[in-house]
């Protein structure tokens, strides 16, 4: 699992803000951190496995969705800041994420 | 535009759309997506040369609702709910038109096992496709892992069902479980273009007979199917005759 660097962090970053905005339809300068992504954006539930798939395709990452959702269960991602913090934390652990508290 | 279960019906020309809306999921509640007298109804049509399946909004459809599965307990009735969906696969993949899938999103479980029911599969460049029901202790129930062997083999359809694996639009393509791969904007212009420019300028007929020889190179011996096909040709040649087309 890689390292998460400053450049991991902007790139991961980059590519949700981009996501939501393109997939939502949003302009990309009115989405912040605290935006949420069912109320404000009016996203849903698959598009963070669709973001996932992505991530897991680019840093080569072999993480079953199983993990992810008891870790969401616990640890809901309802912003753009918090499906930043969870993607980082998903290419750090992996399925290990489980661990976490 | 009409209603039936979670999808609606409306006609753009000579091309049916049917649009499962149950958006954002698009979910097939209550195990169905449309009842099937609706359908044949639907299609019924002498004037309708193409159908495209879509869903509304981003996903195309994510399944049948895990709840819904789990929450009939009686057997008898399981099996005929079932029954009712398999019957809209058999009758989808055996309309004397093509039918189109344009897919958007998610594409898992049942709304997979929908798509290869159709002759010609539209996928976006983010599409994701699976069969999750193994994580879930189930298998698909609707003729899909039968369907995958059929298209793509033994060891792939295998690898992909039963790990649940998710498969992304460009794998799709190359392993042939989707026809084509456009940007995600275009997806359902794209499936009526390309019905448009396939079947505007023939007739029902010509359509018809093509879409059974088809069906029928699925389901028959080679010899009968080339028998009917050959019997089909003559049937049309006399009318050109008639109509003093050469």
């Amino acid at each position: 699992m890689p390292v998460i660097t400053e450049e991991i962090r902007d790139e991961v970053k980059e590519i949700v803000y981009n996501f939501f905005s393109e997939e939502c339809e949003f302009d990309r300068a009115s989405i912040n951190g605290e935006t949420r992504i069912i109320e404000d954006l009016e996203g849903d539930s698959l598009m963070f496995l669709e973001l996932l798939e992505i991530f897991k395709k680019k840093y080569k990452l072999d993480v079953k969705i199983q993990s992810i959702g008891q870790y969401l269960v616990k640890h809901p991602a309802e912003t753009i800041a918090k499906v930043i913090d969870l993607t980082l934390l998903v290419i750090e652990h992996g399925d290990k994420i489980t661990e976490l508290d | 535009m009409e209603k039936s279960a979670v999808s609606e019906w409306e006609r753009h020309g000579c091309i049916g759309v049917l649009t499962i809306n149950n958006p954002p999921q698009n979910y097939l509640e209550g195990f169905q997506l449309a009842r099937l007298e609706d359908l044949k109804r639907w299609t019924s049509d002498v004037s309708l040369k193409g159908i495209i399946i879509t869903g509304k909004g981003r996903h195309f459809c994510a399944g049948f609702n895990k709840e819904d599965f789990f929450n009939l307990t009686d057997r008898e009735l399981f099996l005929e709910e079932l029954k009712k969906n398999i019957a809209i696969s058999y009758y989808i993949e055996s309309l004397p038109v093509p039918v189109v899938a344009a897919i958007r999103g998610v594409c898992f479980g049942a709304g997979l096992e929908l798509a290869l029911s159709c002759h010609i599969k539209v996928c976006s460049e983010k599409a994701l496709l699976s069969f999750p029901e193994t994580g879930y202790g189930i298998i698909p129930s609707i003729n899909g892992a039968i369907r995958l062997s059929g298209n793509i083999g033994d060891c792939r359809a295998l690898e992909m069902v039963l790990a649940g694996k998710i498969i992304h639009a460009d794998e799709a393509l190359d392993l042939g479980i989707v026809d084509f791969v456009v940007p995600s904007k275009d997806v359902h212009d794209f499936a009526l273009t390309l019905l448009e420019k396939t079947v505007a300028e023939k007739s029902v007929k010509v359509i018809s007979s093509i879409m059974q020889s088809v069906n029928n190179a699925r389901k028959m011996p080679f010899e009968t199917a080339t028998e009917k096909e050959t019997q089909m040709c003559a049937s049309l040649t006399s009318d050109a005759i008639l109509q003093g087309r050469k």
